[in-house]
């Protein structure tokens, strides 16, 4: 019977051009987002790979400085610089996952490069601002989670905000019912034809644009990450046909329906972010990065006074670092000395700022925590979380880079600062064998976890309004 | 009055207080309305609270910036060059209503030798996933979600007469058609101003408490300007609702093509032309932006490095200049004129990458400026904030104020190094009486006309939105068909 019925109505509304134009919007709108989302993916893979470049060719210059020193081609006092542990640079890069293109989340505000060398400060990673159009920013990006989370919802609601409020008043519900069918089986008929529609060309189109831009799905990862996210936007689907199924069964007409279910669409999609994100704010208000700079300022300047008796302090802090019991005259005009003495007063402002940048950090990310563990007041939040978790771009990958960034300057600094106080110099074994930044990505099984719960949560209330909507219905008043 | 002007009065009064009682009484509208407030409120709270303790904060870090660079110490002047000062952007007063690009542009510039940096810190960084999804300022309620009241309380307005029968009974009593559509228009105007009525002494009130006695004038013209705008915006949706339901058959059809040109032109067109306008124009990156500063500066001086033939060339004038065979004899220092001209060059470099970089921003907005003929949205939202003072012309001011004082600053330290040591004189120091010598940076947000000048394409798209939608209205009510 439901699949009679079910068929019944899909072709009712192939004959109302309704699911034609519905269709063929949301394949634009996909085909569009993910040439988006791919577009800014394959410019800051290539963004990375050129500062990769720029970075290899610089050690690569400075390694053949050392080459040349050693084959006698050229005297050491002609290079001055060559193998200076001082001058040594390596680049930091955070590469987007190749699902990124799913949804481009925070992928698009926070840094992806950082240089480092000894005098790196942990922490501190805005050295460079972007150069997008300010305007631009405020608009948002059209990925791929805009049109799923926002967009889709809406064709949900265009298809079935007068799912069963359409049929009584054209007067066809009573004739259906005077049939031996429930209202129930009718109304679950007409739903399934949508959802199916719907996520086939969701699924399909979404799948098909993978392909098409040579997205490589083929490690077990990223089959994984695809699999949650088809999984994610089948219970989102759900979810608003609940919605709208619940507020037929209310049983007004079908302009009410209309402005019901686009207000309740204003408050999940809209209304109750915003509102959260306040919230957040005022319980974990960041403090201000004006005064951060103040204090930046005020240790630099203090730490520039003192910069002999840092260097002299060094030492006593570090004997190891003597050579034959002699340290680094502070008075000595030599490179040699002015690196030992940037890097004693860059350990001393870290040492001074550092409590500051840390809290920083943590007020945002307890604010991030509240969002998490109150996202489902809305499941507009909670696709929102889990999408930029599956594609990579959410904050919590870039927190775990920022601590990985700051292992490896620590890994570095121990490596190369000692050899400036004990005046060595690179060798080329040294510039072959340098550490190379490598970023550890979480493990799948804590993905995994995470999107099953937000799935669990949203099919939750799911479950709830057909609770609602089945008991409404039973009241359905079957004629105007 | 000739009695039948009187009774075309009367007629309009009467069908306007009609709407106006069926509107308020709609629950629909009471609720939305109410929430709508609710939001309005809100947002001005917070966009109070927000002003009060940025511009707090701002005032506090620029004195304390010059209290830093007072208290330096002695030191040479190149060094204290590198210390260099922060310009922190201030927060005109109107921000409390439309932030703009504030969140998305960086709060304070470096003002040190030989680079005109970016500005640092923009507040969006600091965002969580869920501030994705916009700010909640007053702007954004009037723009985005009272158009959406509007849609609601009108779009059955001529639809549900004419379901109900009573479309018919109103024409055959010999109603003009015309007096029709000013009554509803009036009657919607004057339910719909229930509720921009307390917004609008609310926002005077932050208003008056934002501003100093002096900034009030000047606040309150803008905002009689800014209301004038919303009007022209709001009214538009008006009678694009009112013409919408005067052609559509059925309450059905009016909603869905409303609310299909509210979504559209409101989620949709923003987004795409922010996209369209980048795809036409590209910016380069961050990273190409500074190589390419950085080679166009290493092919010249760069006043640290004296092994360039510039340098020889700049030697050998200043030689024979002060006719003196040694760059030691020289009564001056002649390391301060190198960084200068270094300054100079660089200068020079900054201006032509800038240049590009802002023109290419400028070339874009004008995109989407004109995008506004297909999108209301965009023609307030430009004009909006180019009143209050939170767009692009606005910040670019600054950015230029500060630049022009970075390079003043800079030429002032440069100057004292020259002539006041001699070449090879590495000890020689100033002191507080030159860092007192350069005065403070101070800051003049630009006035009314320069800001509405900037952006009167916008001004005029609103203005044609709002003529046609109401041309529209009056024609389509005119064949109405009961």
């Amino acid at each position: 019977m439901i699949t009679r019925i079910l068929l019944l109505d899909l072709r009712n509304m192939i004959a109302d051009r309704t699911l034609i134009v519905v269709v063929l919007l949301f394949t634009t709108l996909i085909f569009y987002a993910l040439y988006n989302g791919n577009n800014w993916k394959s410019k800051r893979i290539a963004l990375i790979k050129q500062a990769q470049q720029v970075s290899d060719n610089q050690l690569n210059e400075a390694k053949k400085q050392v080459i040349e020193i050693y084959s006698g081609q050229k005297r050491a006092e002609e290079l001055p610089q060559a193998g200076r542990p001082g001058t040594i640079k390596t680049l930091a890069c955070l590469s987007p996952q190749p699902l990124a293109v799913l949804s481009l989340g925070q992928g698009i505000i926070l840094p992806y490069s950082v240089s480092i060398d000894i005098y790196s400060i942990k922490y501190i990673l805005t050295n460079q601002t972007e150069t997008d159009n300010p305007v631009n920013l405020i608009a948002g990006r059209f990925d791929l989670s805009f049109v799923f989370i926002y967009f889709y919802p809406l064709l949900i609601l265009v298809l079935s905000y007068n799912i069963l409020s359409a049929e009584r008043e054209e007067g066809t519900l009573q004739i259906t019912l005077s049939q031996p069918v429930h209202v129930q089986t009718v109304l679950l008929g007409k739903t399934l034809a949508r959802i199916v529609v719907l996520l086939t060309t969701g699924w399909g189109v979404t799948l098909i644009g993978l392909w098409l831009f040579n997205i490589d799905i083929s490690d077990r990862e990223t089959i994984i990450r695809l699999t949650l996210w088809l999984a994610l936007i089948l219970i989102y689907t759900f979810f608003w046909f609940s919605i709208a199924l619940m507020v037929n069964a209310f049983g007004k007409n079908s302009a009410a329906n209309a402005i019901t279910l686009i207000t309740i669409w204003l408050t999940i999609v809209i209304v109750t972010p915003v509102l959260l994100t306040i919230v957040t704010t005022k319980l974990h208000p960041l403090p201000s990065r004006l005064e951060l700079i103040r204090e930046i300022r005020a240790a630099d300047n203090a730490v520039n006074r003192e910069d002999k008796q840092l260097l002299s302090q060094y030492y006593k802090d570090h004997p190891e670092l003597t050579v034959n019991g002699a340290a680094l005259n502070p008075e000595e005009i030599s490179y040699d000395v002015y690196y030992a003495k940037y890097y004693a007063m860059q350990q001393e402002l870290q040492q001074r700022v550092m409590s500051r940048l840390i809290y920083h950090n943590q007020q945002l990310m307890r604010q991030q925590y509240i969002i998490t563990n109150y996202r489902f007041l809305s499941p507009a939040i909670v696709m929102q979380e889990a999408l930029n978790n599956l594609a990579g771009t959410d904050r919590q990958r870039h927190e775990q880079f920022i601590k990985q960034v700051g292992e490896f300057i620590d890994l570095w600094h121990s490596k190369f600062a000692p050899m400036v106080f004990r005046k060595e110099r690179l060798s080329v074994v040294d510039y072959d064998k340098l550490p190379r930044f490598e970023f550890r990505e979480e493990h799948t099984n804590e993905v995994v976890r995470r999107t099953l719960i937000s799935f669990v949560g949203i099919g939750s209330l799911v479950l709830i309004f057909s609770i609602i909507s089945v008991v409404c219905l039973r009241h359905y008043p079957l004629i105007n | 009055m000739s009695s039948k002007f009187r009774t075309y009065v009367t007629m309009i009064t009467q069908i306007a207080h009609k709407e106006f009682i069926e509107v308020i009484r709609d629950g629909r509208f009471r609720w939305t309305a109410t929430s709508i407030l609710l939001l309005l409120i809100l947002s001005l709270l917070l966009g109070w609270h927000h002003y009060h303790e940025v511009q707090k904060e701002q005032l506090t870090a620029q004195a304390a910036d010059e209290e830093q660079w007072l208290t330096q110490g002695e030191r040479n002047p190149h060094i204290a060059a590198h210390f260099g000062k922060y310009a922190f952007k201030p927060h005109p007063p109107l921000s409390f209503f439309d932030r703009g690009i504030e969140s998305y542009t960086g709060i304070a510039v470096w003002m040190e030798a030989h680079n005109q940096d970016a500005f640092e810190y923009r507040p969006f960084e600091d965002s969580t996933t869920v501030s994705s999804f916009g700010e909640l300022t007053t702007a954004t309620v009037l723009q985005l979600l009272l158009p959406l009241l509007i849609i609601l309380m009108s779009f059955s307005t001529f639809t549900a007469e004419r379901e109900n029968g009573t479309l018919r009974l109103i024409l055959s009593l010999g109603v003009q058609r015309r007096s029709l559509v000013l009554g509803k228009f009036i009657g919607l105007t004057a339910a719909l101003s229930l509720l921009i009525a307390p917004a609008i002494v609310l926002g005077l009130l932050t208003l008056a408490m934002v501003n100093s006695s002096e900034g009030l004038a000047i606040s309150t013209t803008r905002y009689v300007m800014i209301f004038i705008a919303y009007l022209l915006y709001f009214g538009a949706f008006l009678s694009l609702s009112l013409t919408i339901s005067a052609w559509a058959r059925t309450s059905r059809i009016a909603l869905v093509v409303l609310l299909g040109f509210w979504i559209t032109t409101g989620l949709i067109v923003p987004r795409l032309s922010a996209d369209i306008s980048e795809n036409l124009y590209p910016v380069p990156s961050s990273f190409e932006f500074w190589q390419n500063v950085n080679h166009d500066k290493h092919n010249g001086i760069d006043g640290h490095n004296a092994s360039d033939n510039r340098v020889e060339a700049l030697k050998k004038r200043v030689l024979s200049q002060y006719q003196v065979s040694k760059i030691e004899e020289l009564p001056i220092n002649f390391d301060g004129l190198l960084l200068q001209a270094g300054e100079d060059y660089g200068n020079q470099v900054f201006d032509k990458h800038y240049g590009n970089l802002w023109q290419t921003y400028e070339y874009q907005n004008h995109v989407q400026k004109l995008t506004a003929i297909v999108a209301p949205l965009l023609a307030i939202r430009w004009l909006s904030m180019g009143l209050a003072g939170t767009d692009w012309q606005h910040h670019k001011h600054f950015a230029n104020a500060a630049e022009n004082y970075r390079r003043q600053l800079n030429k002032t330290l440069n100057d004292d190094l020259t002539y006041k040591s001699r070449t090879g004189e590495y000890t020689y120091i100033a002191g507080r009486s030159l860092w007192e010598s350069i005065s403070p940076f101070t800051y003049q947000t630009p006035g009314l006309l320069w800001a509405l000048k900037n952006h009167l394409s916008s001004l005029i798209t609103l203005t044609g939105w709002f003529v046609l939608t109401t041309t529209m209205a009056i024609v389509t009510t005119t064949r109405i068909k009961s």
